[in-house]
């Protein structure tokens, strides 16, 4: 390779897609690379989407280069994956049989923009100069060092990110890639220079931590090694710092320390939302969201028999703190990184774990004081005020009405300061109800004999199947999203990873029964046709259309069975609709009286020539409203006579029934 | 559900490994998985609830509704020990699960004779070689009384068998609530053990004209409530 080409087309490109199109060797072009990327790491999600694109053998291109990659905009981050990821990447290289390296460089904003294509000496001559920030973002090796024993040697391939306003994306020579790695920084510190100075690799000291560390920290063995020295002699492995006695651990580097030695592993946050430049800054005086460091342990001179739990307890602000990160580097962290991760810990972990510890519970207050309660009441009566008027309905001219209900009932209950407190202006909040059963309804109607419960039992049982998947468990191997030692560490630690999966399932075969299928005598199971995922969709079409017909079948079996409860909720709808009918016509001929009546008065008067035309215009309108828009008229409309005649109890046993008719409740189990 | 993963796959299991299949309602994340985008596609507009990773039910909008009937039970009870539960006829059978690596087993002619392939999380790690000669040889005397001629045929009886001792449960476990609480939760539309057994106490404080049950002092349960929130 002669030259760098940018991939990110002078910026016009996102990194994303760029890194997608220059990985994309074996495909057409970065969003085939994605297609397929999406085809064979989708197993479940919460993307329904996705997890129905897979039905169609190879997912829809069209639908995903329109919304999942926005082919349109080539500036957009497709959607599930980023370049910020590193299981994404490495998944990415995995597909394209390659292991990717990526470099990040912070330009100064003099820089500008970088041209298209660039000589290979142009990076390695621009991150010379000491004061430029070039890191190591990425690296896929060492996980594949991991497994390769199994197989051929993978291709490297090596990019450099810039991290400015503009960002590009450039390939780099892999020949020159050992010069690249000896310029960059170790990227959570501010330590000038490359990473194999700042950190010590353990391997070099036989994969001993406890030697490195040594190293680090300055301890010389033949003279700085105690009489007392228990035989500490080495740990090979970081799980075994959290079996180590602490104490004697703070005693080994005492003299070059003095109080304690924390001692951490960084563990870059897994996610899409942290961002190239966010790793590498500490403006605001805290760490940036991408970064995390998990406490291995904290050696000081006070915890011979203490738990696990208090070890946070042991760190001072003065305490060294070294760094496990990559593969097997090791360094001691330099301000202001070093206060910053502390802090993060002991904010974290420190302040929950105190409280856990604490025994005396003596000044924790047992009761509140009462201008704290008041206040606060006082607020909570404001708040639910305010919420009660927006629930409110709005009436004419956008105005909520205003409700003056007369209280009637003197009981306690009712003139209660908490009966006021609770009940809305416009009447009681629903509070602490269960709903009515069809049982109850039919108790509450007095026809709730042995016949009706008998039926409401037979409606259950109708309403009642049950289903079952046999699977087989199939191994992925989707790759994890961080190479090394690291990736095993956190299990103890507790920070999470995103999940990787290695095993899964997938059904092979259905069954389903319900009450009509047992007394039919019939057994249904489906089995698919084939391993492949199409064919369990396939399988799970089939067991729709099953499920659906056993359903109607059992819903019109039931409406059967309810004919006679429906017919009982029917005469008293009947009742209802032609007394409120009755209602209704009543209304309208007062209506009409009162109109015709005023009218005729004052059509009388006019046709005296004792009113002008105006005036009676006005007058028949004032007339109009004066009754028909007060209290003392009403007349309800054929929803508001609906809805109410749903809210008694026929009403409610209609559609209670209605309800368990239409219910089908599948059972499955697991176990 | 009846997928278990054998004691060799648990051994090859990474350290760091996650698995899927490891959890109750494992059944609806299936249904999630491979039946949900078809209800999309059919305007059944399914309503999904989840509860971190698990789905606890999935309810179309024709009224059919997948719910796992752990969630009315104690958390360690198994299939076979509710079929036990009600002294049911049908015994939950034995499958060497190990064995089912693809749909062409299906069609073996015999069930396997390894008996390594017949362990898994269900039969326990512990067993000894002759609980799993029984075990084998209770398989394969099922095998003859169905008349089974393929492995698959075997699955297909294992499955109904499983799927009957699951339906008469759970309509027994029905009645039996129904006799205890006086409340059939089908009928009242409550599937889960909290709001079971909520809706039961709201009950018994109405049979027992408590304060609460009734408008409108309802508002003084609410009250007591309120008395009784921390945090």
């Amino acid at each position: 390779m002669t030259e760098a080409v940018d991939w990110s087309r002078r910026a016009r490109v996102c990194l994303s897609k760029a890194l997608l199109d220059a990985l994309a060797g074996g495909f057409d072009n970065g969003l085939d690379l994605y297609t397929r990327y999406i085809d064979t790491t989708t197993l479940i999600d919460s993307d329904l989407c996705f997890a129905g694109l897979s039905r169609f053998g190879l997912a829809n291109r069209t639908l995903i280069a329109e919304n999942q990659y926005v082919n349109r905009n080539p500036a957009a981050e497709p959607a599930h994956w980023s370049i910020l990821s590193e299981a994404d990447v490495n998944r990415a290289g995995a597909m394209t049989d390659c292991l990717v390296v990526l470099f990040v460089y912070d330009p100064a904003t003099s820089e500008g923009l970088f041209p298209d294509r660039v000589d290979n000496n142009f990076w390695l001559n621009t991150v010379l100069e000491s004061d430029k920030k070039f890191w190591l973002w990425h690296d896929s090796r060492p996980r594949h060092i991991q497994r390769a024993e199994n197989g051929p040697e993978k291709r490297v391939r090596a990019f450099l990110a810039t991290s400015g306003r503009a960002r590009q994306l450039y390939e780099l020579d892999v020949d020159r890639l050992a010069d690249f790695e000896a310029r960059a920084h170790v990227w959570f510190s501010e330590t000038p220079g490359p990473a194999e100075t700042a950190c010590v690799s353990v391997s070099s000291f036989g994969g001993d931590y406890l030697a490195a560390i040594d190293h680090l920290l300055g301890r010389k063995n033949d003279n700085d090694v105690d009489d007392d020295d228990d035989g500490e002699d080495e740990i090979r492995q970081l799980q075994d710092f959290y079996l180590r006695d602490r104490s004697l651990l703070h005693k080994r580097w005492a003299k070059q320390v003095g109080s304690c030695v924390a001692l951490l592993a960084y563990t870059r946050r897994e996610g899409r939302g942290s961002s190239l430049a966010s790793c590498h800054s500490n403006k605001k005086g805290r760490l940036p969201v991408g970064m995390r460091f998990s406490c291995l342990a904290i050696a000081s001179d006070m915890s011979s028999d203490d738990s696990r739990r208090d070890f946070a307890d042991h760190a001072t602000p003065e305490a060294a703190v070294v760094c496990f990160y990559g593969q097997d580097y090791v360094c001691l962290m330099q301000d202001p990184w070093r206060s910053l991760a502390l802090a993060k810990h002991l904010d974290t972990r420190g302040l929950a774990q105190k409280l856990l510890n604490r025994t005396d519970l003596s000044e924790v207050p047992k009761k509140l004081p009462d201008a704290v309660v008041r206040e606060a009441e006082k607020k909570r009566d404001e708040r639910l005020e305010k919420e009660r008027s927006k629930k409110r309905p709005k009436g004419e001219g956008g105005r909520r009405p205003k409700y003056n209900l007369k209280k009637r009932c003197r009981c306690e209950a009712c003139k209660s300061a908490k009966y006021v407190k609770n009940m809305a202006k416009a009447g009681p909040d629903k509070l602490c109800t269960t709903p009515y059963t069809v049982s109850e309804l039919l108790g509450l109607l007095g026809v709730l004999d042995d016949a009706a419960k008998s039926t409401i039992a037979q409606m259950v049982q109708l309403s009642v199947a049950a289903m079952d998947i046999e699977s087989r468990t199939f191994e992925v191997d989707l790759e994890g999203p961080r190479p090394g030692h690291l990736v095993e560490y956190p299990e103890i630690g507790g920070p999470i990873l995103e999940g990787h999966v290695f095993k899964a399932q997938r059904p092979i075969m259905i069954g389903h029964t319900d009450a009509l299928t047992r007394r039919r005598g019939e057994k249904w199971h489906d089995t698919v046709k084939d391993d492949s995922p199409q064919a369990v969709y396939a399988l799970f079409a089939r067991y729709w259309l099953k499920v659906t017909q056993l359903r109607e079948d059992a819903a019109k079996e039931k409406a059967v069975l309810a004919e006679k409860m429906m017919d009982l909720s029917s005469r008293y709808s009947q009742a209802y609709i032609a007394f409120s009918n009755a209602w209704i016509e009543t209304s309208l001929i007062e209506r009409e009286h009162h109109h015709a009546g005023r009218a005729e008065e004052l059509k009388r008067l006019k046709e005296e020539d004792r009113l002008d035309e105006d005036s009676y215009n006005s007058l028949l309108e004032a007339a109009f409203n004066s009754y028909f828009k007060s209290d003392e008229w009403s007349m309800p409309t054929l929803g508001q006579i609906g809805t109410a005649f749903r809210n008694t109890l026929p009403g409610l046993l209609q559609t209670r029934l209605g309800n368990l008719i239409r219910r089908y409740v599948v059972f499955n189990f697991y176990g | 559900m009846c997928c278990r993963l054998n004691a060799q796959q648990q051994k090859g299991r990474r350290a760091n490994a996650k698995l899927f299949a490891c959890s109750s309602g494992y059944d609806n994340v299936l249904l999630f998985q491979f039946l949900v985008p078809r209800l999309v596609e059919l305007g059944q507009a399914p309503r999904v609830c989840k509860k971190g990773n698990r789905v606890t039910s999935i309810v179309a909008r024709s009224g059919v509704e997948f719910r796992d009937i752990a969630r009315l039970l104690a958390p360690t009870t198994s299939l076979k020990k509710f079929g036990q539960l009600f002294g049911l006829e049908q015994a939950k059978a034995h499958f060497p699960f190990a064995y089912l690596t693809s749909v062409a087993r299906l069609a073996d002619d015999r069930l396997p004779t390894d008996l390594d392939l017949w362990r898994s999380e269900l039969t326990g790690p512990d067993l000894t070689e002759q609980d799993l000669k029984e075990i084998v040889g209770e398989a394969q005397r099922l095998y003859d009384q169905l008349e089974c001629k393929s492995v698959g045929d075997y699955l297909a009886g294992y499955l109904n068998l499983d799927v009957e001792i699951l339906h008469e449960g759970a309509l027994r476990w029905i009645a039996t609530l129904e006799n205890v609480l006086g409340i059939n939760f089908i009928e009242a539309g409550k599937f889960t053990i909290s709001s079971l057994s909520y809706t039961a106490g709201l009950k018994s404080a109405e049979s027992r004209l408590q304060i609460g049950s009734f408008f409108p002092n309802n508002s003084q349960l609410y009250s007591v409530l309120r008395l009784g929130m921390r945090g």
